[in-house]
């Protein structure tokens, strides 16, 4: 990949409003004199009132691990057939993976809120496991099998 | 990302609620595709062998729950499961490995390079903390490229300021200095920074882990 000085002048374009800050620098002596270069274009400023960007900020990442992990625990408990301890079990297993694949992030580079992403999808992905428990179809699927089986 | 972590998700439920080669090999397909996507999700090859541990010891406690006769839930199964998720990672390490070689261009990881800016905690330790560390990573690493972005380290911490750039950027300088030139440079930083990273995780993380545990938390 490489980028011209055209690409990087274009806005908005991340690595513009990154440059804006570091263009005093002699390394960037070439490109010095590009107009768009002169202003901060804050090109991710048109996000902040996206309701897609704020679809989960109302339920931070903790309650949602914590709901499955105390949803999971009492489907563990209350589970009548193999199947409901599975669903209940992957739950769990899905919730600490998610947190897991977190430190592993952390471990390597700061905070950076995108990095929450397989979280939040590995999270969102064990609530519907444990959804899976009241699908009717699969009861009736179980229901059918235990009869051929007899 | 986020179709990719479903699908392997779904493989292994689907694995673990009837078992079999084709369903195995789908999540195969799937962990190795996550691990390309990004390397820090290979932690989903790990998803099934801890459902099927965990599956193993309720059943050892709540007998009445035993797996039905096509549910092959076993240590047999486990193991297998972890040999899949075993040579996934090893899979998706030689894919990329191959388009280097068939690109002509070195491995390089960045995961050093990375860890850069996760030094920022670095800055927030009591001064004599943040000498110690870094004293001691320079005379264990013995390298002097590596020692002139320490020093730059070890001069932004004290003023309590933390630049990446500058890092890199004393790093880089040292190695031009030392006669790298080209792409070699830009491997060899990388390398560097890798070797610091491992070093660093290997003797400090008692440092390291309460800022991770921190961010987790605010996240």
């Amino acid at each position: 990949m490489s980028f011209t000085p055209s690409l990087l002048a274009k806005d908005p374009f991340l690595c513009t409003d990154w440059l804006v800050k570091r263009i005093s620098e002699p390394r960037f002596q070439p490109i010095q004199g590009l107009k768009t270069l002169s202003s901060y274009s804050e090109s991710t400023k048109r996000y902040d009132a996206s309701f897609y960007f704020h679809l989960w900020s109302f339920l931070p990442l903790f309650v949602i691990a914590g709901g499955v992990v105390i949803a999971g625990v009492v489907c563990i408990l209350t589970a009548k057939n193999w199947h409901d301890l599975v669903l209940a079990v992957y739950s769990l297993a899905c919730t600490a993976m998610g947190i897991l694949c977190a430190v592993v992030s952390f471990i390597v580079v700061a905070l950076l809120p995108r990095l929450m992403l397989p979280t939040l999808i590995l999270l969102c992905f064990a609530v519907v496991v444990l959804l899976l428990r009241f699908d009717p179809r699969r009861s009736d699927q179980r229901a059918e099998g235990a009869v051929a089986t007899t | 990302m986020a179709p990719l972590l479903m699908l392997a998700g779904t493989a292994g439920l689907k694995y673990l609620c009837s078992p079999s080669p084709r369903r195995l090999v789908l999540l195969f397909c799937f962990i190795v595709l996550n691990i390309l996507d990004r390397h820090a999700n290979g932690v989903i090859a790990g998803l099934v062998p801890l459902a099927i541990l965990s599956l193993l010891g309720l059943t050892f406690f709540r007998r009445s729950l035993s797996p039905p006769s096509y549910s092959s839930i076993s240590l047999r199964s486990f193991f297998v499961s972890v040999a899949v998720g075993v040579v996934a990672i090893l899979t998706t390490n030689a894919i990329i490995l191959g388009v280097c070689r068939f690109d002509k261009i070195p491995y390089r990881s960045r995961t050093g390079y990375a860890f850069v800016w996760r030094l920022d905690f670095i800055k927030d330790l009591p001064p004599e903390r943040q000498s110690a560390i870094i004293n001691r990573t320079e005379t264990d690493l013995q390298d002097p490229a590596l020692t002139a972005a320490l020093e730059k380290l070890k001069e932004m911490s004290a003023r309590g300021e933390f630049t990446p750039d500058d890092i890199c950027g004393a790093l880089d300088k040292a190695l031009g200095e030392e006669g790298y030139q080209g792409q070699n440079r830009h491997v060899a930083l990388d390398q560097k920074l890798n070797r610091f990273f491992t070093y660093f995780l290997q003797h400090d993380p008692a440092d390291l882990f309460p800022v991770v545990a921190r961010d987790v938390e605010q996240a």
